[in-house]
């Protein structure tokens, strides 16, 4: 609504270029006509002062208003995005510094297109619309010449700007592969330098940079041809108003004249003439923001519509079985894999890191969406009820609060007595003993080893009394003692749960009652 | 170092541009006084046409309305061309000069020691996409700069003709406005867009810290208590971002108001001129403040680019670029572990448990890190070795494969210069791939995308495999080279390794948990008996 009002506050700009153009005619016919009065030139110097302040007004109050509902719209936007980035069912599993780019860049975009392109669109349309009835007032000839002028602009833009436009877009996509290849190459410059590829390397950053640079160039020597079109439609309007004003007042004119200017009256159309080009001239500089917006929507729409897809069918777990299960993990499709579990038992997801074993079971889990095959309870089509799945983690997050806090975050109602004994169950005797269970963690762990954050994750799951425990990587990047006393663990675990452990750790691997490789 | 400095340092190496970017200048200038002059000789035209109108039939057919009319025709036209040329001359001065500092930088990042290396990819990508970009908006606005002063200086003359108070007051008009913007930036805006700048970083990360504990913010429905947890960084984000947008807003209005106020003063102070002469100073000033505007919209640009200046400054001043690897036979060298000696075309494995330090040694050897154990290169300490000896005597297959962003054809050529597609293919078969790359669509020139990401992890420690075949080395450092196959790929792969060990006489150093490989070993070295240092 603001937003709305803001943008009907840009189209008073004009008045304020009218009451300019106004105060301008008054003070050079006055002179033509022997000398200003003082009246006439302090109502001039008023009008003018007056123009400044409504200009300056109506340029700051669209943006400032703008960005006031570009907020509201921004906190909605991320309301619902953050709750499905976080836990909803993604199509894709996605990396969390892309997440983290769609959820802050992408949004910044989408919040820098209302700020700045949207209260110049309606402006662009409106504006020069008034500019033409006004001068109409003054001269219906130099509103007739902004009209014509204003046809061949429209036709050269016909022509130039779908092309730029079009250009523009595979210009941001180029520059996305450049920056892509850059950071990658940043990335593994190491082992670049270890096969002493460091120069044919860096040659062909140099080329492809030169690429872009030509290919961009190109594309600018179209794109300027639509602003030079702006610029030289604008340039030619005060030309021919000027021309044809000149000579009516001559009374030259080589063809009859259809009305009698004043000079007052030429000075304003042809002071108010530039005023006609300016508001597309904005709707151009804000280009960039409405292109990086739209990119933003291909990315920010299909999350979500899946946000807003309809929950899957639950039932309480009693065993799972999966059939044919197979993931999109970044460009490949990872599976099928099929596997049953009892409601107690191990079954182990092994493979070498980065082969998709913990997206298979995210998939498990239902908070990525198979890309086909079934996970179902069995002897029904519904999906294990996800408040029946805990699962323990690699990194477990912490939250700010107690140890005691972030091992019963799945289970508040748990006593401090259970607590403790789940969490020398785990192995966290030691901690309890040096820092209590009051010991208070930032989210960073620090003062952690990582194998007492891993306990962390295995005594929540454990706690929490789900039936079905999925475990990722329990014992990596742990020493050997910690290993095997996690090993064991699960080993004492799967007699009473069921359990699905991703795992490259042959150990546990010899544990699992059935065994699929990835 | 001054900011003036650095920026004409950054500049002059980038060579060719500067050229260009005279020639755009010099097209913005034309632009400028074109439109300045458009704008002030219409005004003029007209009055002096009402006037000479006015004095009756003789008086019109005596004024000589061909010379300024076509004139003003001819400003039209040059003020578009005028406009275009600058900035397309200065884009493509801007475009090209970055791209070579881009791979120059590029270049002296890569003559860098892995193992010293101080900042991290990250910082470096910033360095080289976005303060390159940051750089590349200055050079950009380089010829508006100048044109907006042209036009600013010709308003003033063209005021003069009005009287020496209205041109002192236009001058001072078009030196206030960029001081004026510059002090309000710093008021309004710098402040918030530094304050800005560390909210973003605060949110981002506190965004991907807890989106990596999405498996179980999703299992244990604890979206509420991660909102609750990032609520206030998102708060103080929003808080700058608001004050930035409104600053900038006032600043907008700033601009968007002055003009009317000098070209206001000019009329108060030249009301007696003629006026025709009163016209041409009126719309001359307006002209003129606006050019001028360009020139301030530089000032407020700038006054954000500091750090980013800053951090190129420092970048380019190292002098040590990528070389060409000259290749050339290396004589097998002699490797110390421990006590242990290792001679040329030895075969070992490095054993121990988990974590202790393995993957580290073999990193070490191959110059990728510091070595924390007591190893030696032909009896000399590994730290005293050059990056570029310890290069030329090892082949790495990491336990992370780091394939890079490309085709198969290009993860393989990073090994040795114009490799053919003969020698690829045999590496390819000895790493056991050959087949799996003859099947996909386009061969040697399948796109995997980043990471390698089209094949499964078996598949990429295979190309990282054939990868460090092909470079030839003395001596190849195996980390888990056949982690992720089946057995039956396994015992092929490691059958196939053997015949190329034989072949070549390549020495070995194998890091595995799993049996088969080490059957490549002739002896064991347990990494217990190896002292740390």
């Amino acid at each position: 609504m603001k937003a709305a009002i803001g943008r009907l506050v840009l189209v008073l700009d004009v008045v304020g270029a009218a009451l300019f153009a106004a105060a301008l005619a008054a003070a050079v016919a006055g002179a033509a006509q022997g000398g200003l009065t003082g009246t006439q030139l302090l109502t001039g110097t008023l009008l003018l002062v007056a123009s400044g302040l409504v200009r300056a007004t109506t340029l700051a109050a669209p943006e400032a208003l703008a960005t006031n509902d570009a907020r509201t719209l921004l906190a909605d936007l991320r309301g619902r995005l953050l709750p499905h980035l976080f836990a909803g069912r993604l199509s894709t599993p996605l990396a969390p510094g892309n997440a983290a780019t769609i959820a802050l860049d992408h949004g910044e975009a989408l919040r820098m297109r209302a700020v700045r392109f949207a209260p110049v669109r309606l402006a662009a349309v409106v504006s020069p619309l008034i500019v033409l009835v006004l001068t109409a007032f003054a001269s219906l000839v130099a509103a007739g010449i902004l009209l014509f002028t204003f046809v061949f602009f429209v036709l050269v833009m016909i022509l130039t700007g779908n092309l730029a436009a079009r250009e523009a877009d595979a210009q941001l996509g180029a520059l996305t592969t450049l920056s892509g290849l850059i950071e990658d190459r940043l990335l593994h410059l190491p082992i670049i330098r270890h096969f002493g590829a460091e120069e044919r390397i860096t040659r062909q950053i140099g080329q492809s940079s030169q690429e872009l640079s030509d290919r961009t160039v190109a594309v600018l020597r179209k794109a300027f041809l639509s602003s030079a079109a702006l610029e030289f439609f604008a340039a030619l309007a005060v030309a021919l108003v000027a021309v044809y004003c000149g000579f009516s007042l001559l009374g030259l004119l080589p063809f009859p004249d259809p009305e009698e200017l004043t000079l007052a009256e030429a000075f304003f159309a042809l002071t108010l003439a530039p005023e006609f080009y300016l508001p597309m001239r904005r709707l151009a500089a804000a280009y960039h923001e409405k292109q990086v917006g739209e990119a933003a929507d291909r990315v920010i729409d299909p999350l979500l519509a899946e946000a807003d897809a309809p929950a899957p069918q639950v039932a309480p777990f009693s065993g799972i079985a999966v059939d044919e299960v197979t993931v999109r993990f970044d460009e490949r499709v990872i599976g099928p894999i099929s596997f049953d579990l009892g409601p107690v038992g191990m079954a182990v997801l092994a493979g070498p890191t980065g082969s998709g074993k913990s997206t298979m079971l995210g998939v498990i889990a239902g908070q990525v969406e198979a890309a086909g095959g079934v996970v179902a309870v069995p002897d029904t089509s519904a999906r294990p009820d996800p408040q029946d799945i805990a699962w323990a983690a690699q990194k477990p997050l912490l939250l700010p609060g107690t140890l005691a806090y972030n091992i019963a975050i799945a289970q508040p109602q748990a006593t401090p007595a259970q607590i403790e004994a789940v969490a020398r169950q785990v192995g966290l005797g030691d901690v309890i003993a040096r820092r209590g269970l009051d010991l208070v963690l930032d989210t960073q762990g620090a003062g952690l080893s990582g194998g007492e954050g891993r306990r962390i994750g295995l005594a929540r799951a454990i706690l929490s009394r789900r039936p079905l425990i999925l475990l990722d990587e329990p014992t990596a990047d742990l020493d050997a003692a910690s290993a095997a006393g996690i090993t064991a663990l699960l080993a004492d675990l799967a007699h009473e749960r069921a359990l699905v452990v991703a795992t490259h750790d042959q150990q546990v691997v010899a544990l699992g009652d059935t065994v699929v490789r990835l | 170092m001054t900011e003036r400095q650095l920026l004409a340092d950054l500049l002059e190496a980038t060579g060719a541009g500067r050229k260009r970017l005279r020639l755009a200048a010099a097209c913005g200038v034309l632009a400028s006084l074109s439109a300045v002059a458009l704008l002030g000789l219409s005004g003029w035209f007209l009055a002096s046409a009402a006037i000479a109108g006015a004095a009756g039939m003789a008086a019109a057919q005596a004024f000589n309305y061909l010379i300024p009319s076509a004139a003003i025709r001819l400003m039209a036209i040059l003020r578009t061309a005028g406009r275009y040329g600058e900035r397309l001359l200065g884009h493509q001065a801007a475009l090209q000069g970055m791209a070579v500092l881009r791979t120059r930088l590029f270049s002296r990042r890569a003559a860098e020691d892995s193992r010293t290396q101080a900042d991290s990819p990250r910082t470096a990508g910033a360095v080289l996409l976005d303060d390159i970009a940051a750089l590349e908006d200055i050079v950009v606005r380089r010829p508006a700069v100048v044109a907006g002063l042209a036009g600013g200086v010709a308003s003033v003359a063209l005021v003069a003709m009005a009287g020496w108070a209205a041109a002192l007051l236009q001058a001072a008009a078009i030196t206030v406005l960029p001081l004026l913007l510059r002090w309000l930036v710093t008021r309004l805006t710098a402040a918030p867009s530094a304050q800005l700048a560390n909210d973003t970083i605060a949110l981002r990360a506190a965004l991907t810290d807890y989106l990596a504990a999405r498996a179980e913010v999703a299992a244990y429905g604890l979206t509420p208590h991660v909102m609750e947890a990032i609520a206030p960084v998102q708060e103080r984000f929003e808080a700058s971002k608001a004050r930035l947008l409104k600053g900038e807003a006032l600043i907008a209005a700033v601009l968007g108001g002055c003009m009317a106020l000098s070209v206001a003063g000019v009329l108060l102070l030249a009301h007696g001129a003629d006026a025709p002469i009163l016209a041409l100073a009126l719309l001359a000033s307006a002209a003129g403040v606006e050019a001028m505007t360009g020139f301030a919209r530089n000032a407020m640009r700038k006054a954000g680019i500091e750090t980013s200046l800053e951090r190129l400054g420092k970048l380019s001043q190292s002098t040590r670029t990528a070389q060409v690897f000259a290749r050339r036979e290396a004589r097998p060298a002699t490797i110390g572990i421990g006590e242990e000696t290792l001679a040329p075309g030895e075969r070992i494995a490095i054993t121990g448990v988990s974590g202790s330090g393995k993957t580290q040694l073999l990193e070490a050897l191959a110059g990728l890190r510091a070595p924390s154990h007591a190893l030696t290169l032909n009896g000399m300490p590994l730290d005293d070795v050059e990056a570029d000896s310890l290069r030329r005597q090892f082949a790495l297959v990491p336990q992370d494969p780091m394939l890079m962003m490309g085709t198969v054809a290009d993860n393989l050529r990073i090994a040795a210069p114009s490799l053919g597609e003969q020698a690829m293919r045999e590496a390819l078969e000895v790493a056991g791939l050959d087949q799996r790359v003859a099947q996909a669509p386009s061969g040697l020139e399948t796109w995997l995308g980043p990471d390698g990401r089209l094949l499964s992890g078996g598949e990429r420690k295979r190309l990282a495999l054939a990868r460090a075949l092909l470079a030839g080395r003395p001596w190849l450092l195996l980390d888990e080279p056949t982690e992720g196959l089946d057995a039956a790929t396994e015992q092929a792969v490691v059958e196939r390794l053997e015949h190329w060990l034989d072949r070549t006489g390549t020495g070995l150093i194998l890091v595995s948990h799993r049996q088969a490989p080490t059957r490549l070993a002739r002896r064991a070295l347990p990494l217990e008996n190896v002292a740390r240092h």
